[in-house]
C-alpha cells in the first residue's frame, strides 16, 4: 500500500514537471514577447533592456535553469504586461473557475445518480426512455453552443438571467448547465448500466430474501457498489471539466483561468502561461490521486493487494 | 421483462376487419423506419452525400455575401431571388449553404485525426504492451502528462504555434487524442502476449514482428475500432470549439464551428446564425453515437445492456 502511494505520487509529481516544461516550450515557440511590447521610438538600447528585464535575452536552457529553480520556490516570475507576479494572478483568477468546475461537477453528480437510479430501478418504463434520450442528447450537444442557446433562450427570450457576468447566484445557472450536461448525461447513463449489473448480483437477491425493502436493496447495497467505481469515473470528469470551462468562461465573461491564459498567449506572457499550466496540472493531478487513493481505502480488494 | 410481454401483445393475431389497406403492415413498417439506427444511418448517409456533391447542392456561394440581403431571417421568401432557407449572416452569406459546406470539413477533420491518432496511439500501444522496458516507461509518462493537462488548453497552446488551418487542426487533433488509443492497446497487448496462441506461436519459431503483426494487432482492433468510433463526434466537437475560439481554421475555410461563432454576436438580433449550425453538429454526433453503441453491442455481447 505505502508502495503504491509513493510510486503513485511520484509519477503525479513528474507529470506536472512534464506539462510545466512542456508548455516551457510551447510558449517560446509561441513567439517573442518583446516584439509586442515595442512602441515607436524606442533605441536599439531599450529593447535590449526590455529583453534583460523580462529574461528572455538569455539562452533558453539558461531560462528553463532560473525558470525551474524559481518555481521550487514558489515563483513564477512577474507578469510583463500586468506588473505582478503572475503565480499571484492566477491564483486570484482560481475561485471563479473553481466555483464553475465545481458547481458543474455538483450537478452532474447529483442529476446524473438520480436519473440513472431511477432509470435503473424501473427497467422497461418510460423512465428508461427518457434516461436514454436525455443522455444521448447530452452528449451530442457542444457545450459552448448549449452554452449560447440558453442565452437565446433564457436571457435574449425570456429575460430571465443576465447573458454574462459574475458575482451573483444567477451568473452562475447558465455556465453550470452548459458546462455540465455532458458529464451528467455520460454519468446518468454509466449509472444506470453499473446499477443494472449490480441488481444482477447474489447480494441483492440475498438482501431481497431476506425481506428488504426495494429502495433499501438499491440505495444502501446496489448504488454503494456502484459508487466506488463512480469516485473514479468522476475524478476523470473533473479533469475534462477544467478543460470544458476554458470555453465556457469564454462565453460568459467569466473572470476564470481558462480566459486569463487565453489572453496570455495572445500576449506571450510566459510567467502567466507557466504558472497557470503549473496551478491547472497540479490540481488535475491531484484530483486523481486522491480519487485513486480513496478507491483503494474504499475497496478492501485493492486496500490489501 | 415487460417488453417481452408487451411485444407478444402487438404480435397477437389482430381481429378480422374488413379493410382495404393493409393497416398492420403499414404501422410495422414505420415502426421499423422510425429505429434510431435506421434514421442515424439515413442522415450520415445524407451528410456524407451532401459534403461530396456541396458545389452542385448548395443554393448559394457559403462565401460570396449579399449585403442586400443580410441577416435574412429563415423562410421561403423568394422576392429577392432563391430563398434563404436557413437564413443569412451579417454579411449576407447563406446559413444553409455554408453548413452543407461546413460538412466537407467537420467529416474530413473528424475522420482524418481519428485515423491518424488511432493508428499511431495503437501502433506505439502494442509496442509497448509487448516489449514493456524502457520504451513502455517513458511512453505512458507522457501519457500521464498529456492526461494531466486539460486536453482544450493544450490544443490552443499547439494552435497558437503551428498556426490557423485544416491540416494544423488534425495534427492538434492527433497529437492530443493519440494516448486513448495508446493506453487501450498497450492493455490488450499486454493481455495478448501471455495469451496461449501467442506462445504456440513463439514456439513455432515465430518472430517478433510476426507475432505482432499477424496475432496481436489483429486480436486488439475490436477494442479500438469502438474507441475509434465514439472518438469522430468528439473531434468534430473540437474542431468546432477551436474555430468558436477563432483558433482553428481560417476564415476563408468554413467550419460549422466558425459559422456559430459568427452568430455569437448577433444573438439577439438573428438566432438561426447561430442555432443551425450547432443542430448540424448535433445531429451529426446523435447519428455517429447511435450506431457506435449498435456496434459496440455487435461485438461485445456483454454490454448489450449498456
Amino acid at each position: 500500500m505505502i508502495r503504491f502511494v509513493a510510486r503513485r505520487i511520484a509519477t503525479s509529481a513528474i507529470a506536472v514537471f512534464g506539462v510545466v516544461t512542456i508548455i516551457f516550450v510551447l510558449a517560446r515557440l509561441v513567439g517573442d514577447p518583446v516584439a509586442l511590447m515595442m512602441q515607436p521610438g524606442m533605441t536599439r538600447a531599450d529593447v535590449a533592456a526590455l529583453r534583460h528585464g523580462l529574461g528572455v535575452d538569455e539562452p533558453i536552457p539558461q531560462q528553463y535553469f532560473h525558470f525551474v529553480i524559481g518555481a521550487l520556490h514558489g515563483d513564477f516570475g512577474i507578469s510583463p504586461w500586468q506588473s505582478r507576479p503572475a503565480f499571484g494572478l492566477v491564483m486570484d483568477r482560481l475561485p471563479a473557475t473553481l466555483q464553475l468546475t465545481v458547481a458543474a461537477l455538483g450537478f452532474a453528480t447529483v442529476f446524473g445518480i438520480a436519473l440513472g437510479t431511477m432509470a435503473a430501478a424501473r427497467p422497461g418504463s418510460w423512465i428508461v426512455r427518457l434516461c436514454d434520450a436525455i443522455s444521448m442528447t447530452g452528449q451530442a450537444m457542444p457545450n459552448f453552443w448549449l452554452a449560447l442557446m440558453l442565452v437565446l433562450l433564457l436571457s435574449t427570450t425570456l429575460r430571465w438571467l443576465p447573458p454574462a457576468g459574475y458575482g451573483h447566484i444567477e451568473n452562475l445557472i447558465m455556465p453550470t448547465l452548459s458546462l455540465g450536461l455532458f458529464a451528467m448525461s455520460r454519468l446518468a447513463r454509466l449509472v444506470q448500466s453499473e446499477l443494472e449489473a449490480a441488481l444482477r448480483q447474489d447480494y441483492v437477491r440475498t438482501a431481497r430474501a431476506k425481506g428488504l425493502s426495494e429502495p433499501v436493496v438499491l440505495l444502501r447495497h446496489a448504488l454503494a457498489n456502484v459508487a466506488i467505481p463512480l469516485v473514479t469515473v468522476l475524478a476523470v470528469d473533473f479533469g475534462l471539466l477544467m478543460g470544458g470551462a476554458v470555453v465556457t468562461e469564454s462565453v460568459f465573461a467569466w473572470p476564470g483561468v481558462g480566459r486569463l491564459l487565453i489572453q496570455a498567449i495572445g500576449q506571450r506572457d510566459f510567467p502567466i502561461l507557466q504558472a497557470g499550466a503549473f496551478v491547472i496540472a497540479t490540481i488535475v493531478v491531484m484530483t486523481s490521486l486522491i480519487a485513486d487513493l480513496a478507491y483503494a481505502v474504499l475497496d478492501p480488494k485493492i486496500r490489501h493487494a | 421483462m415487460p417488453e417481452i410481454v408487451a411485444d407478444n401483445a402487438l404480435s397477437a393475431p389482430l381481429p378480422r376487419r374488413v379493410s382495404t389497406l393493409p393497416w398492420g403492415r403499414i404501422w410495422r413498417g414505420i415502426r421499423l423506419s422510425l429505429n434510431p439506427v435506421y434514421i442515424a444511418a439515413a442522415f450520415l448517409t445524407v451528410l456524407v452525400g451532401a459534403a461530396i456533391f456541396a458545389p452542385w447542392i448548395a443554393p448559394f456561394d457559403p462565401l460570396q455575401g449579399d449585403v442586400l440581403s443580410n441577416l435574412a431571417p429563415p423562410g421561403l421568401d423568394d422576392s429577392a431571388g432563391p430563398p434563404h432557407l436557413l437564413g443569412t449572416d451579417m454579411l449576407g452569406r447563406d446559413v444553409l449553404s455554408g453548413i452543407i459546406f461546413g460538412a466537407r470539413i467537420s467529416l474530413i477533420v473528424g475522420l482524418s485525426s481519428v485515423i491518424g491518432a488511432g493508428l499511431i496511439g495503437s501502433a506505439l500501444g502494442i509496442l509497448c504492451g509487448y516489449f514493456r522496458g524502457m520504451l513502455d516507461e517513458v511512453l505512458m509518462r507522457l501519457v500521464d502528462i498529456q492526461l494531466a493537462f486539460p486536453f482544450i488548453l493544450l490544443a490552443i497552446f499547439i494552435m497558437y504555434v503551428l498556426g490557423q488551418g485544416l491540416g494544423n487542426v488534425v495534427t492538434v487533433l492527433v497529437i492530443a487524442s493519440w494516448p486513448i488509443y495508446a493506453r487501450i492497446a498497450r492493455a490488450e497487448a499486454m493481455r495478448l502476449r501471455e495469451a496461449e496462441f501467442v506462445e504456440a506461436a513463439r514456439a513455432l519459431g515465430a518472430g517478433h514482428t510476426r507475432i505482432l503483426l499477424r496475432h496481436i494487432a489483429p486480436n486488439a482492433t475490436q477494442p479500438l475500432i469502438v474507441i475509434a468510433t465514439s472518438a469522430v463526434p468528439q473531434m468534430i466537437i473540437f474542431e468546432a470549439a477551436l474555430s468558436f475560439l477563432g483558433i482553428g481554421l481560417p476564415p476563408s475555410e468554413i467550419s460549422w464551428g466558425s459559422l456559430l461563432a459568427a452568430g455569437r454576436d448577433y444573438l439577439e438580433q438573428a438566432w438561426w446564425i447561430a442555432t443551425f449550425p450547432g443542430l448540424a453538429i448535433m445531429a451529426t454526433v446523435l447519428s455517429v453515437n447511435v450506431l457506435g453503441n449498435r456496434l459496440k453491442q455487435r461485438l461485445d455481447p456483454r454490454s448489450r445492456h449498456l
